[in-house]
């Protein structure tokens, strides 16, 4: 009993170490109404370099800025209120952008939502039904699919053209018709949970996991998409007051890791559950410590950016191996959900803040991370704000 | 000396086709992507996001797009490519977005 209670002393040591470096996620203010049906508006707050921040979006509407693209969206929220937001012209505050891989991130939030459910354990094996119980990629947990350190051969960021690029073929090319059928295909290459890998196919794994947990026995793909979507909106998307639009495949499976349609404020409030530690106004929505385990990253010999459906920026690492860290100061602690294209929703707790840019950044211009040293550019024009990381 | 000339030139019949087969298989490859690509989020961008459709093009690369014709459907868009020898469709369902239908 006494060796019992030392071990659980001690892993719940190691469980603390391992979250010591993430700053406080801070929570609403008591004044601040929730944005379920409205966003609260307010002032730029005291602090901030206007004149910079200024300069930035200027630079990001102006579509003439190298590496930055045309930026359609983007909206500001510090403390719970709606400080800024802007719109190129032909876009509106209503109109529905792609998420591109933004949606991974909601994908985690699914999953959470599962687990506080009791309907998913995160270290069990999450399995498929194309693979036997003896086959290894039938062994991984939910886990490591989520931290993309699952080992399986699938290329995107490093495809040199669109035809070897396993998004593309799983999307629009073989796998069209059924994205889930094409990705489980695709054989392990490294021991799972050692080596990080984009692996897009792994959060449509996960997103066919979590339809089959939700709706086990569909009579039809019309009744699976419906079902799941009525859970999706039941237990997140209603919650939090957002009216995004997912995509299907003619399977009736969410893509999962892309495709969903939603506009920047929407795209802020689900920033906004994540900022306040999976609360909104009094509910808990996600488990306790999931958001921590979304910025925390995984472990894995080649990486050290990515957390859980989300990108990281942690202090101890150089930001390895792509252009995706954001630099928001000292205190390193923005996590973001990121999209094909420059879509980003990024958080950042010490400055208590959320920016939302939508747009078109072509490949080419991404891969010079210029629009990831902007968003960056525009989080340090913010003070820091919660307690210890001024 | 005349059956050896239809030898030959069945040969490079061959060959030639052979050729084109093998270095244009990226291009048809990438053809078909292209307007699969190309139809689905073209449809979502007019039936998701209610934009209208020269608005839509400015989310491709022009020169791409330049040999594909759009055509909007009641409830989708056709893209096609090659002078017709590759085409996509995208199907629109209300509440479900769109995805690819052939």
């Amino acid at each position: 009993m006494r060796s019992a209670s030392w071990i659980a002393a001690a892993i719940s040591s190691c469980v603390v170490s391992a979250h010591a470096e993430l700053v406080p996620l801070p929570p609403q203010p008591a004044d601040v109404p929730w944005p379920t049906s409205e966003w609260p508006t307010g002032p730029m707050p005291e602090g901030v370099d206007r004149a910079a921040l200024d300069a930035a979006l200027a630079d990001a509407f102006d579509k003439k800025t190298p590496g930055l693209g045309e930026t359609r969206e983007v909206v500001i929220i510090v403390g719970g209120k709606l400080v800024h937001e802007q719109y190129a012209p032909g876009y509106t505050a209503d109109m529905k952008l792609v998420s591109w891989s933004m949606a991974k991130s909601i994908t985690q939030a699914l999953v959470g939502i599962a687990v506080k459910q009791g309907k998913v354990d995160i270290d069990t094996p999450m399995g498929n039904p194309h693979w036997a119980a003896t086959d290894k990629r039938a062994q991984i947990p939910w886990r490591t699919w989520l931290n993309m350190t699952d080992g399986m051969r699938y290329l995107e960021i490093e495809a040199k053209t669109i035809a070897e690029s396993d998004a593309s073929a799983k999307l629009f090319g073989a796998g069209r018709l059924d994205v889930a059928n094409y990705c489980s295909g695709l054989p392990l290459i490294h021991e799972p949970g050692t080596h990080w890998n984009y692996n897009s196919c792994g959060i449509v794994l996960t997103a066919d996991a979590l339809t089959r947990t939700i709706v086990p026995n569909p009579e039809s793909p019309q009744a699976r998409r419906a079902t799941m979507l009525q859970w999706m909106h039941q237990n997140l998307f209603d919650v939090i007051g957002m009216k995004p639009q997912p995509e299907f495949d003619a399977a009736g499976l969410y893509y999962g890791s892309a495709l969903i349609y939603a506009n920047a404020r929407d795209f802020a409030k689900f920033g906004l559950l994540y900022l306040r530690d999976g609360m909104w106004d009094g509910q808990r929505v996600l488990p306790e410590g999931w958001v921590d385990f979304a910025r925390t990253a995984g472990k894995s010999e080649n990486a050290d950016i990515y957390g859980a459906g989300w990108w990281v920026s942690p202090v101890g690492g150089p930001g390895k191996p792509y252009p995706m860290r954001i630099d928001t100061g000292p205190q390193r602690d923005a996590f973001s959900a990121q999209g094909f294209e420059g879509q980003y929703t990024m958080v950042v707790p010490s400055k208590d803040l959320i920016v939302v840019r939508l747009g078109y950044t072509p490949e080419q211009d991404l891969r010079t991370g210029a629009l990831g040293k902007w968003m960056g550019r525009v989080a340090r024009t913010f003070p820091a704000v919660v307690k210890g990381t001024e | 000396m005349r059956g050896k000339g239809w030898l030959i030139g069945i040969i490079v019949v061959l060959v030639i086709v052979g050729g084109a087969l093998f270095f244009g298989r990226d291009t048809w490859a990438t053809a078909r992507l292209g307007t699969v690509y190309v139809a689905k989020q073209t449809c979502s961008c007019l039936f998701v996001a209610g934009r209208p459709m020269d608005s839509c093009r400015t989310d491709y690369d022009p020169a791409a797009i330049k040999p594909l014709t759009v055509e909007k459907l009641e409830h989708g868009v056709k893209v096609s490519a090659l002078a017709g020898l590759v085409s996509a469709q995208a199907e629109f369902e209300q509440g479900f977005g769109c995805h690819p239908a052939n």
